[in-house]
C-alpha cells in the first residue's frame, strides 16, 4: 500500500520548542561521521521499526520525517537507536532519517497487515495530553473492549481475540502524553476479521490534561484553552480522510459531563464494512 | 500562534450566536426599531383569542419582533396582529441599527441527521469547492461550529450545527437561529400555525420543505436475543409496558427493558404516529430516554433484555427485528422496501428552509445536499439515497402472494394477467409516486422524483427502453371507479414527467397502466396502509 500524500498544517505538526529542542540536545557529531546502519522491519499491525547503529552519533537527537510529521528519538550512549514508526497514513513512503549533525538520510517505510487493519490518528502539537477511547461493540467504560493508553491491549491480542470471536479487535499502536518536543500522536488500530461486515467502534476523543475540571491553562483565557488537532483514518481498503479539530475552551471550575469531557464530535466513530 | 497560522481569529469564537433578533432577518439586514428602550406590549390575533405578551424589540414594513418569556424571540406578521402598547410603530421615530452576525447561519434540529450526515454532507461540499472544514468541539456534545477555510485559510463561512432533537428545528428557524432546519418527520399542523404566526407562512410547500433522504426505523434488540420479528401490535404493546416481560413474546423469562429517544425527537414522534398511536398506546414512563441515536443503539447493543427503535444508518453493533403488519405481510427493513416506502417503519427525512437562508454558502449547501453528488454521502453515512433501484418481477415472491391474497371485491382475473403480462419480464423501479392526502396533487417527494425520472428517461443507458407508469388506487370503493382512478394517476404523472422534460415522447416510451387495487403493498385496513396503495409505480423494460 502506498502512502498518501497528506498536508498538514505546520501549526500542528510544528510544535513551537521543537527547533530548539534539537539546537539544545546531545553533542554535535564529528564531520566525519559516515553513513549509518540503517535497518528497516516490518511490523505485525502496520507498523515500521528503524534500527540506528552508528558510534559515531551516539547522543544525537534524530528526527524521523514521516508524510511532513516530525517525530524526534535520542541515540543512545552507544550510538543505537529503535524507533517504531506507525505507518497511519499507509507504507511505502520514504521516511527522512535527519541527525543533528545535519545529515540527513532516507528509507522507504514497509509494514506487515497494512490490508487487515484501519487506523485512526490523532496529531496535534500543544503540549498536552489527548487521548483516544475505543469502546468496541458497545463497550462500557472500564470494561473488556473499552481499548485507550491505559489500557491499549496489543497487536498480538487484538488479532487473537479477533480470530476467537470472529470479529476484529483493535489496540492503542502509538502513544503520546504529549510530553516531548514536536508532533503528538496517538493511534488506534483496528484489526479486522475477514468475514466481518458490520460493527461500530465508537471513538472519542479525551482533552485529557484538562480532565473533568478545567483549571489553570487549560481552561478560560489560557494559553491551552483551545487545542487543535487534526484526525487522520486510514480504512482497510486504503480510503484516506482526514478532519480538522479544535478542543473549544471551557470554563474554569465547570464540571464537564462525560460526553463533554471524551468527545465524540471530535472523532469519527469506525465502522465495520466490508 | 496556531490561531494566526491557520487563519483563525484570534478572538474566541464561543457560543455567540448573537440576538435571536439579529439573526433572525441576516447578517446585512437592518431594521427599524422603537427610540425608547424595549417596552412590553400586547399582540393580539386578528379575529382571533390568540394574545402575545412580551418585549417588542424591533418591527419593520411586514414583522414585529418579540420577545416572549417562554418561547424566545419570535416574529410575527404584522398584518395579522393589532399591536397595544406604547412601543408599537407610529409613534417614536425610527432607529436604524446594525446587527451582530454570529455564524453565518444555522443548520438546527434532528438528530438523526444532524449527528453523522450534516457533517458529512457539509464536508462534502467543503470539497467541491476546495475547502477546508475545521470542526469547533465545544461542551454540549450536540452543538458543533463548523468551519469552512478557503485554501489560503481565510474564514469562508461558519455554520452553527445544533442536533437536539427535530422539535427544536422550528422553534430555531422561526426565532432566526437557524435558517435550515432538520426534521426527521414531517411538519405538524401546529408547527405549521406557528411558523405561521412568525410570519413563515407555507412551510409545507415545495421550496420550504426538501426531502433530503429516505430513513427506515428500526426495532432493535441486542445481538443476544433470539427474537428474529416482532408484529406492530405487540411492539406496541412493548413500549406501553403492557408487554413487560421477554417470556409473552415466546422467550426464556426476563424483564424487558426499554430504550426510546426523547421527546423532542422525530425518531419518537415517528415511532409515535406509526406504532403507538395507531394502537391508541402511549410509551411507559419505565422507557430510557436518549438524545443521541449512537448512544442508544449502543445501550440496546450491550443489554440482552433490551429493545429499542432508532433509524437505519444506527443499527451498529445492535441486531433488528422485522416487522410483520396486521394482515400478515412480514417486511425486514430493506433498501427497496425503504425507497418504496413501503417498509412499514419508512420514513423521509426533511430539511426545511426560511427566507432568511441568505447566506451564500447556506444555500448552496442545500443545493449540494439535494444533488445527486451528495447521493454517495447518504448511502455512505447509512441512509437511504433517492437514486433509483431496480428489482425483476422475478424477485417480488411477496408481491404476488399478496396479490391472491385478497378479497374477491379486490380482485380481478383478467387483470391480473393483464399485470403479470405487462411486468413478468421488468424491473420495478424503487421511484414510487404518491400524493398528498386527499388529494390527486404529487406531493412534494413525487415532484422531486418527476425531475429525477426525467432525467433518467433522457439518459443514453435508458435509451430503447420501455418506461410503464402503473397506477393503483386503495381497497376503498368500486372496482371499475377504482380502475379508472389508478388510471388517472399514472396519467397525471406522465404530464408531469413530460411538463419537466420540455418534450413530447411517445406513448409507447412512456406508457400508463392502471391495475385498480390488486397487489396492494399494504395492508387496507388504516389509513396510512391506504395511502400506501394509492400510488404509481415505475417499471422498466
Amino acid at each position: 500500500m502506498l502512502a498518501v500524500a497528506i498536508a498538514i498544517p505546520a501549526s500542528v505538526v510544528l510544535a513551537s520548542g521543537s527547533s530548539t529542542a534539537v539546537a539544545e540536545s546531545g553533542q554535535l557529531a564529528q564531520e566525519s561521521c559516515g553513513e549509518p546502519t540503517i535497518t528497516v522491519l516490518p511490523l505485525s499491525g502496520g507498523r515500521t521499526q528503524f534500527s540506528i547503529t552508528d558510534p559515531c552519533r551516539a547522543g544525537q537527537t534524530v528526527t524521523f520525517t514521516y508524510v511532513g510529521v516530525p517525530f524526534q528519538r535520542r541515540m543512545d550512549s552507544a550510538g543505537r537507536l529503535d524507533f517504531i514508526l506507525d505507518c497511519f497514513a499507509g507504507d511505502g513512503s520514504p521516511v527522512q532519517i535527519g541527525f543533528q549533525d545535519g545529515s540527513t538520510f532516507s528509507r522507504n517505510a514497509v509494514a506487515r497487515d497494512m490490508g487487515r487493519v484501519s487506523k485512526v490518528s490523532v496529531l496535534w502539537s500543544a503540549n498536552v495530553n489527548l487521548d483516544i477511547h475505543a469502546f468496541e461493540y458497545a463497550a462500557g467504560f472500564g470494561k473488556p473492549g473499552h481499548v485507550w493508553a491505559a489500557a491499549p491491549s496489543s497487536p498480538e491480542d487484538a488479532r487473537s481475540m479477533a480470530r476467537a470471536e470472529g470479529r476484529g479487535r483493535g489496540f492503542i499502536s502509538h502513544v503520546s502524553d504529549g510530553g516531548n518536543a514536536g508532533s503528538h500522536l496517538e493511534v488506534y488500530t483496528f484489526w479486522h476479521h475477514r468475514r466481518q461486515n458490520s460493527g461500530v467502534v465508537r471513538l472519542a476523543l479525551d482533552y485529557a490534561s484538562r480532565g473533568s475540571m478545567p483549571e489553570g491553562e487549560t481552561c478560560g483565557n489560557g494559553r491551552m484553552a483551545e487545542v487543535e488537532f487534526l484526525v487522520l483514518k486510514l480504512s482497510r481498503g486504503g480510503e484516506f480522510s482526514r478532519t480538522d479539530g479544535v478542543f473549544e475552551a471551557a470554563a474554569c471550575g465547570a464540571t464537564l459531563s462525560e460526553q463533554a469531557r471524551y468527545s465524540t464530535k471530535a472523532i469519527p466513530d469506525l465502522f465495520i464494512n466490508n | 500562534m496556531f490561531a494566526l497560522a491557520l487563519g483563525w481569529p484570534l478572538a474566541r469564537s464561543g457560543r455567540t450566536l448573537g440576538t435571536g433578533l439579529g439573526l433572525l432577518l441576516g447578517a446585512a439586514a437592518i431594521l427599524q426599531a422603537p427610540s425608547a428602550v424595549a417596552e412590553e406590549i400586547t399582540l393580539q390575533m386578528t379575529g382571533s383569542q390568540v394574545v402575545f405578551k412580551g418585549e417588542l424589540l424591533g418591527f419593520d414594513d411586514t414583522s414585529y419582533t418579540v420577545a416572549l418569556e417562554n418561547l424566545g424571540t419570535l416574529r410575527l406578521a404584522r398584518d395579522k396582529f393589532d399591536c397595544v402598547g406604547g412601543a408599537c410603530p407610529g409613534g417614536a421615530p425610527a432607529q436604524v441599527a446594525a446587527l451582530n452576525a454570529g455564524p453565518d447561519f444555522g443548520i438546527h434540529g434532528s438528530n438523526t441527521i444532524g449527528a453523522q450526515l450534516m457533517p458529512a454532507l457539509i464536508e462534502g461540499y467543503a470539497e467541491t469547492i476546495g475547502a477546508k472544514v475545521v470542526k469547533r468541539v465545544g461542551e454540549d456534545p450536540e452543538e458543533v461550529q463548523i468551519e469552512l477555510l478557503g485554501g489560503d485559510g481565510k474564514k469562508l463561512s461558519v455554520v452553527d450545527l445544533q442536533s437536539h432533537g427535530s422539535g427544536t428545528s422550528f422553534p430555531a428557524l422561526a426565532r432566526g437561529e437557524a435558517q435550515i432546519g432538520m426534521s426527521s418527520r414531517p411538519i405538524k399542523d401546529k408547527e405549521l400555525t406557528f411558523m405561521d404566526l412568525a410570519g413563515f407562512l407555507g412551510m409545507s410547500s415545495p421550496g420550504r420543505e426538501h426531502i433530503l433522504a429516505l430513513d427506515g426505523l428500526l426495532v432493535i434488540v441486542s445481538p443476544d436475543n433470539p427474537l428474529s420479528s416482532i408484529s406492530s401490535e405487540d411492539l406496541a404493546k412493548v413500549f406501553a409496558g403492557e408487554i413487560s416481560d421477554w417470556s409473552q413474546l415466546g422467550l426464556p423469562p426476563g424483564r424487558i427493558s426499554l430504550y426510546a429517544r426523547d421527546n423532542k425527537s422525530g425518531t419518537y414522534d415517528t415511532f409515535n404516529s406509526l406504532v403507538l398511536k395507531p394502537a391508541k398506546r402511549e410509551i411507559s414512563g419505565e422507557a430510557r430516554r436518549f438524545e443521541s441515536n449512537a448512544e442508544l443503539s449502543d445501550a440496546v447493543a450491550a443489554d440482552p433484555s433490551g429493545i429499542g427503535f432508532t433509524g437505519i444508518a444506527y443499527q451498529r453493533n445492535a441486531k433488528t427485528l422485522a416487522i410483520s403488519s396486521s394482515c400478515g405481510i412480514v417486511q425486514k427493513p430493506s433498501t427497496f422496501g425503504v425507497k418504496t416506502e413501503e417498509y412499514p417503519l419508512s420514513r423521509r427525512l426533511f430539511l426545511y428552509t426560511t427566507p432568511n437562508l441568505t447566506a451564500p454558502h447556506g444555500q448552496r449547501l442545500l443545493q449540494f445536499a439535494l444533488s445527486e453528488d451528495a447521493q454517495d454521502i447518504i448511502v455512505d453515512i447509512g441512509f437511504i439515497d433517492q437514486t433509483a433501484d431496480r428489482l425483476p418481477f422475478s424477485q417480488q415472491g411477496d408481491r404476488l402472494a399478496a396479490a391472491l391474497d385478497v378479497s374477491a371485491e379486490s380482485f380481478d382475473m383478467e387483470l391480473m394477467r393483464s399485470a403479470t403480462s405487462n411486468l413478468s419480464n421488468a424491473e420495478r423501479l424503487s421511484t414510487t409516486f404518491r400524493f398528498r392526502s386527499g388529494s390527486s396533487e404529487l406531493d412534494n417527494k413525487a415532484l422531486q422524483d418527476v425531475r429525477r425520472l426525467a432525467r433518467l428517461i433522457e439518459r443514453d443507458s435508458a435509451r430503447g427502453r420501455q418506461f410503464l407508469l402503473v397506477g393503483f388506487a386503495d381497497a376503498t370503493g368500486l372496482f371499475e371507479d377504482n380502475r379508472r382512478l389508478s388510471l388517472a394517476r399514472a396519467r397525471t404523472v406522465r404530464s408531469a414527467i413530460l411538463a419537466v422534460s420540455g418534450r413530447d415522447l411517445p406513448q409507447d416510451r412512456l406508457q400508463t397502466l392502471g391495475f385498480s387495487e390488486i397487489m396492494p403493498v399494504a395492508c387496507n385496513d388504516s389509513s396510512k396502509g391506504r395511502a400506501l396503495n394509492r400510488r404509481v409505480e415505475v417499471w422498466l423494460r
